[in-house]
């Protein structure tokens, strides 16, 4: 009996330490553990504790190995979503490190996991334009605008990538038509001044948001009824012209940039004789017949 | 101008047949009028729609409108109406003391509009008291 006894202990004991051998008793050192044997489910549930607890919230590493261990999740499981939950993760994880990193101890090697991430968010928002999911695709822009700034893209190519991503956007939404509904007008609205907030001499913004102004007084011209009251008949007139108003400095700035000089000469023609003012039209008008003989 | 007819009547005699729309000189409006008279009426009147090339050409209308070009033409159209009941309707600055009973201005780059009531009533039209509230100005 005592020799089983020992036995026992024995077992135990050696059974401790052969543990203690692989793993410590912590969940940052057991997510160490999983991620060297690429486990990383394992490795995800203990990182997930580890921030959970005081001793190790506030240590760069922590968040460092889960942004890895994420990334290495989205790759396997979520690599196909659009709109990734385990990519989001990752992401938040970045800017954790990024936070809280001061020294740039684990920056260097982040930086490639950062490019990667956030190329796969660009992709995507491309990808969910073409699903029609643009709520999604300025998400997921977004996600990518952000990482980037954290490995200090230079802001103008930030910038740049964001107005062919507006613009792409735009073309979706429009479909390359000139007639858009009341809906889709607003967006577009809202796109090209988002554009013009980032480059305010856009000339295809420019044009683009006048034409939209534009063709939406010419509609309500064109929905007019002859039986309008009188009051209603003025009242309308009064948004018409405000529309046309609105249209103007924007085709200006874009005639002024030389962009579509036929087009933007013919809106200029059409909108100021919208605004009554036949002099300025004709001014317009006769420049346009001159550059089409 | 449709809108104008609303707050204007016409003696007795006027009330009967076509109501006539008269147009001195060209305009895209004549294609407006004409389209509109196919749907239209004037109270129990079908509309029709005439283009004079100059006042000598004028016979008897409702209203005419003289176009901007033609507006040198306006004394001789008002010699022309003077016996009638037509309200001749301008779109030339000063026009109003000239003889027109209703001119298009611009201001502010919207269409407005502005009323001589003697012109109207010497052509013997009533014109109602809301349409001189929505003019710019009434002489």
């Amino acid at each position: 009996m005592k020799r089983l006894i020992y036995i026992l202990f024995l077992l135990v004991a050696v059974s401790t330490t052969v543990n203690a051998q692989f793993v410590q008793n912590n969940s940052m050192s057991k997510a160490e553990f999983y991620i060297q044997k690429a486990e990383f489910d394992s490795a995800q549930k203990y990182i997930d504790i580890a921030t959970t607890q005081e001793e190790f919230t506030t240590l760069a590493k922590v968040w460092f190995y889960r942004s890895f261990i994420y990334k290495e999740q989205y790759k396997t499981k979520e690599k196909q979503e659009l709109n990734s939950a385990l990519r989001n993760e990752c992401a938040t994880s970045i800017h954790k490190l990024y936070k809280i990193d001061t020294a740039s101890t684990y920056l260097p090697q982040a930086e490639p996991l950062v490019k990667y991430i956030s190329s796969t968010y660009y992709n995507d928002a491309a990808r969910a334009i073409n699903n029609e999911n643009y709520e999604l695709a300025n998400q997921n822009f977004n996600q990518y605008k952000q990482l980037q700034t954290l490995i200090n893209t230079d802001k103008n190519t930030l910038n740049d990538h964001k107005i062919q991503f507006k613009f792409a956007i735009a073309t979706a939404i429009s479909k390359g038509q000139d007639k858009v509904d009341s809906t889709q007008r607003h967006q577009l609205v809202a796109i090209y001044k988002e554009i013009l907030a980032i480059d305010q001499n856009n000339p295809s913004a420019n044009y683009n948001l006048s034409l939209l102004y534009y063709n939406e007084g010419v509609d309500i011209v064109n929905n007019m009824d002859y039986d309008m009251e009188f009051e209603n008949l003025m009242a309308t007139q009064e948004k018409i012209a405000d529309l046309f108003n609105e249209a103007l400095p924007f085709m200006l700035k874009a005639y002024e940039a030389n962009y579509r000089k036929e087009d933007t000469l013919e809106g200029l023609k059409n909108i100021y004789y919208g605004l009554n003012d036949t002099e300025k039209s004709n001014y317009y008008k006769q420049e346009l017949e001159s550059l089409q003989k | 101008m449709y809108n104008f007819t609303k707050y204007i009547e016409w003696p007795k005699a006027y009330q009967t047949g076509y109501f006539v729309f008269g147009i001195v000189g060209d305009t895209p409006l004549y294609d407006e009028l004409t389209k509109m008279a196919q749907t239209k009426k004037i109270g129990n009147q079908p509309i029709l729609v005439k283009k004079f090339s100059s006042a000598a050409e004028l016979d008897k209308c409702h209203l005419l409108y003289v176009t901007k070009d033609k507006s040198y033409e306006l004394s001789s159209v008002v010699k022309k109406v003077k016996s009638g009941s037509t309200l001749i309707v301008t779109e030339q600055e000063g026009l109003v003391d000239k003889g027109a009973g209703i001119n298009f201005v611009v201001r502010d780059n919207k269409q407005k509009f502005e009323m001589n009531t003697k012109s109207i009533e010497t052509q013997k039209l009533k014109v109602s008291s809301n349409l001189e509230a929505l003019a710019v100005a009434v002489k």
